[in-house]
């Protein structure tokens, strides 16, 4: 007996799947012509899947609301099952968080003083416009969030996002009211990165194991756990100096020209609600003062950024990676 | 037809509202996959293809995926499960289950290839690991699942069904028109 039906009506189905697969390939081809999925990519299809986002917005609400509750039961369920030694390491954790909040701002006034004497515009007072998060992909293979605010908001193609602790993406594509988030930790993913210890420029890409890879870091540079990665600028989508993550950690062997440098993002999108879209263009936010001192500026923050503890430990590989470099 | 779509409807809400809460391990659900799957194996070949090229095209609206890609996954995976013969393999609830593996296994995998052919899919080996085998895991307990809820719902006053379940086309009609009303 023949697995498969062979009648002359499945006959009908067969040209029909031809038709339905034909249809299905046009679509592929169009939408790749169109642009893909790279970021300036536009045409019918993408126009509809905008169309489209503006009228699912009802849906990406719920959805919103039905993860929120998701996560509430999971934190009560973890907050129920917490030992007091857990809760006495969070607390302990969170007393030094707060005196390290006190000296950065400290620091971050003391930097406000001394650019406003040098007149140099400060890098960090980024336009941003806050935004709340819906939901995440519906599928597993784009790694990105919707946010509640669209073209109407003043929102468009290329905007970084960021978190309270860092970076997190960048703007894929927009919808009136609705806009896609591509995040670092997507496959697609890739920004321009510096170690804020040896300023060794390299690449950051994301993966579908969710952590981000440090690419073209050669052999002679010394990388260790913990090092703290910042963009660098270059591209000019994502402005200079924002904490992406820290160096967890570095791998190679002799006959490796580069070194496996594996990081932990700083901003994992499951903690917030909102995030902020940087709307003025990098070029206008950091590039007066790149000009004058590219380096100098992030330095002070840096610096502000490290405790007096770790400054010191800090230094000294970075300055072995600066005259490794010098060096070269 | 009422039925198919009602169940069509039912699976779009749960991919845009629920899948995107439960995600585990960076896959997300796919529950048009698995509705696309179960209405094939219980309708004629031309409704299951129709059934599966639009749930597929929605999906592809609704994602950054390629546009077309679960369209064409979705026909083909509906083709395929509705023009199994029935009197070659039998019927039961636990070959609709392995029926829903294997085909599930089989859209994961032309997805991810599919993906990684428009570009979308940079790491096709890692995204094995990391997305098909979870996505296979995921997808078939949620259909075993909903398999068991249709059944439980539908199959006892029963539609004609290409795997066996059914009793008959009468029956199938009248509960069409019962839910229509």
């Amino acid at each position: 007996m023949p697995l498969l039906n062979q009648t002359p009506k499945k006959l009908t189905g067969g040209v029909l799947a031809v038709v339905l697969c034909a249809i299905s390939m046009g679509l592929i081809t169009l939408w790749s012509y169109e642009g893909g999925a790279s970021a300036n990519a536009s045409g019918t299809l993408h126009s509809l899947r905008g169309a489209v986002s503006t009228i699912v917005m009802p849906f990406d609400r719920a959805s919103s609301f039905v993860g929120q509750s998701t996560d509430a039961l999971g934190t009560l369920a973890s907050d129920t099952t917490a030992s007091t030694e857990t809760l006495g390491e969070l607390l302990a954790q969170n007393e030094e968080l707060a005196a390290l909040v006190m000296r950065l701002e400290e620091y971050r006034l003391e930097n406000e003083r001394l650019s406003a004497l040098l007149e140099l515009a400060d890098v960090y007072s980024l336009e941003a416009t806050g935004a709340r998060i819906l939901r995440t992909s519906i599928d597993s293979y784009n790694q990105t969030i919707i946010i509640d605010k669209g073209t109407l908001d003043g929102l468009a193609v290329g905007m970084p996002v960021m978190s309270p602790n860092g970076l997190i993406g960048q703007i894929e594509s927009v919808g009136l009211v609705t806009s896609q988030v591509r995040l670092l930790t997507d496959p697609n993913s890739g920004v321009a990165v510096i170690i804020q210890g040896s300023r060794i420029e390299g690449v950051l890409d994301g993966s579908h194991s969710r952590l981000l890879y440090l690419n073209y870091i050669s052999l002679d540079v010394a990388v260790k756990p913990g090092d703290a990665i910042i963009t660098s600028g270059a591209g000019g989508i994502y402005p200079k100096g924002i904490v992406i993550g820290e160096v967890t950690s570095v791998n190679y062997a002799p006959s490796d020209v580069y070194q496996t440098i594996v990081v932990r993002p700083t901003a994992r999108v499951k903690h917030y609600e909102e995030v902020l879209v940087l709307t003025g263009r990098p070029s206008e936010v950091s590039y007066s003062s790149h000009a004058a001192d590219p380096a100098e500026g992030t330095e002070n923050i840096d610096d502000a950024a490290s405790t007096d503890e770790q400054a010191e430990p800090q230094d000294e590989p970075g300055d072995a990676a600066s005259q490794v470099g010098d060096e070269q | 037809m009422s039925v198919t779509i009602v169940c069509a409807l039912i699976a779009v809400v749960l991919q845009l509202i629920v899948a995107p809460a439960i995600t585990i391990a960076g896959v997300v659900p796919n529950f048009i996959m698995v509705a696309a799957v179960i209405l094939a194996m219980h309708h004629a070949p031309v409704r299951s293809m129709l059934t599966g090229f639009f749930l597929g095209f929605i999906y592809d609206l609704c994602s950054l995926g390629p546009m077309g890609a679960m369209t064409l996954v979705l026909t083909i995976l509906s083709f395929i499960v509705s023009s199994i013969n029935k009197d070659a393999i039998g019927g039961g609830v636990l070959v609709e289950i392995f029926v829903l593996f294997a085909v599930v296994t089989l859209g994961e995998l032309l997805t991810s290839v599919i993906y990684s052919v428009a570009g979308v899919n940079p790491e096709f080996l890692l995204s094995l690991i990391y997305r098909v085998l979870p996505a296979i895991v995921i997808n078939t307990v949620i259909g075993c699942i909903l398999t068991l809820i249709y059944n439980a719902v539908l199959m006892s006053k029963s539609t004609n069904t290409p795997l066996g379940m059914g009793a008959g086309r009468k029956k199938g009609r009248s509960i069409s028109r019962k839910i229509y009303k």
